[in-house]
């Protein structure tokens, strides 16, 4: 379980990072890179609630694995099909 | 949990010092001053029922075919999708996001003032969360209401049936989360996990956070990537 200043200061940076998110949304040419930087911030909020508000940092490994590569892995093939129809 | 246990933990600059004098402290809970953690769930164990767990696996395994097939009809119709996702209003999806990460945050403070013994605070902090909850809610019915009105409605096109189909399982989900919300707010406020045993609160504790990692996952693919 992290702490109270833990938990705020995570949450504070989920939030500055979906700040960042959604202005990218406002570029007017969609590319691979901005995609990538899109879905990074995505994988990386996706941990901090994985590992700290879940607590899963301490759980058994089989559980922490298939949640923290949930998103990667969507991210993944979201970031796939944006390459096949780019090319 | 004892005058004596909270004054230590603060004395030692511990984060958990939040002023609670009038917070109800109803059971000792085992403080680890030492790490600034609450050091209930011990190491390798898993929060909450091992059931919900596999609830979750399922509810996970489904969006994630729903945003599969999203994005592979998406790239079928880069077009047709860009024009819909360009009619939605950022705003509103950011604002969600920002709803969702706060609610789950305040949960997640709730669990750990339950484990702390302070359930006035935890009361408090999950009135909080059903709050942001319902912000996403009335937001979305908003978003719904505005593009049903402009005449964008599931028949409109392949985008619009996969945006109402995802947003309104996803909504669906919050709706369900929220009660879940409510039921543990209740449980609290009666001391119901005074006794330690609070797995039940860390399943839709869980649950809740899923829902928000499921919408951290929707908020680029239908509002950003365009």
């Amino acid at each position: 379980m992290p702490t109270y200043r833990l938990s705020t200061i995570l949450w504070l940076v989920m939030l500055a990072l979906t700040c960042i998110a959604a202005y990218f949304a406002e570029q007017p040419q969609l590319s691979l890179t901005l995609i990538g930087v899109v879905l990074f911030i995505t994988v990386i909020k996706a941990a901090m609630i994985v590992d700290y508000f879940m607590c899963l940092r301490d759980a058994p490994l089989f559980w922490r694995g298939l949640l923290m590569a949930y998103v990667p892995l969507v991210s993944l093939i979201i970031t796939a099909t944006y390459a096949i129809d780019f090319s | 949990m004892s005058q004596q246990l909270l004054s230590s933990s603060t004395s030692d600059g511990n984060s958990i010092d939040i002023a609670a004098q009038d917070d109800e402290v109803t059971e000792a809970a085992p403080i680890n001053t030492e790490s600034n953690t609450i050091a209930y769930a011990p190491k390798g164990r898993l929060p909450g029922d091992l059931a919900m767990w596999f609830f979750i696996l399922a509810e996970l395994t489904a969006f994630a075919l729903l945003f599969s097939i999203y994005a592979v009809v998406r790239a079928k119709n880069p077009e047709m999708f860009a024009e819909g996702q360009a009619g939605l209003d950022i705003r509103a999806g950011l604002a969600n996001t920002l709803a969702l990460l706060s609610s789950s945050f305040f949960v997640a403070c709730a669990v750990a003032s339950v484990e702390a013994g302070r359930k006035g605070r935890a009361c408090i902090e999950l009135i909080a969360a059903i709050s942001m909850g319902a912000f996403y809610v009335v937001v979305k019915l908003t978003e719904y209401s505005h593009s049903i009105s402009l005449g964008y409605d599931i028949t409109t096109n392949a985008f619009y049936q996969f945006y109402y189909l995802l947003t309104a399982f996803h909504f669906l989900h919050v709706v369900l989360g929220m009660l879940i919300l409510i039921y543990i707010t209740l449980r609290v406020h009666k001391g119901a996990y005074s006794d330690g045993n609070i797995q039940g609160m860390e399943s839709g504790a869980c649950y809740w956070h899923m829902v928000d990692l499921l919408w951290l996952v929707l908020f680029p693919l239908v509002y950003v990537l365009h």
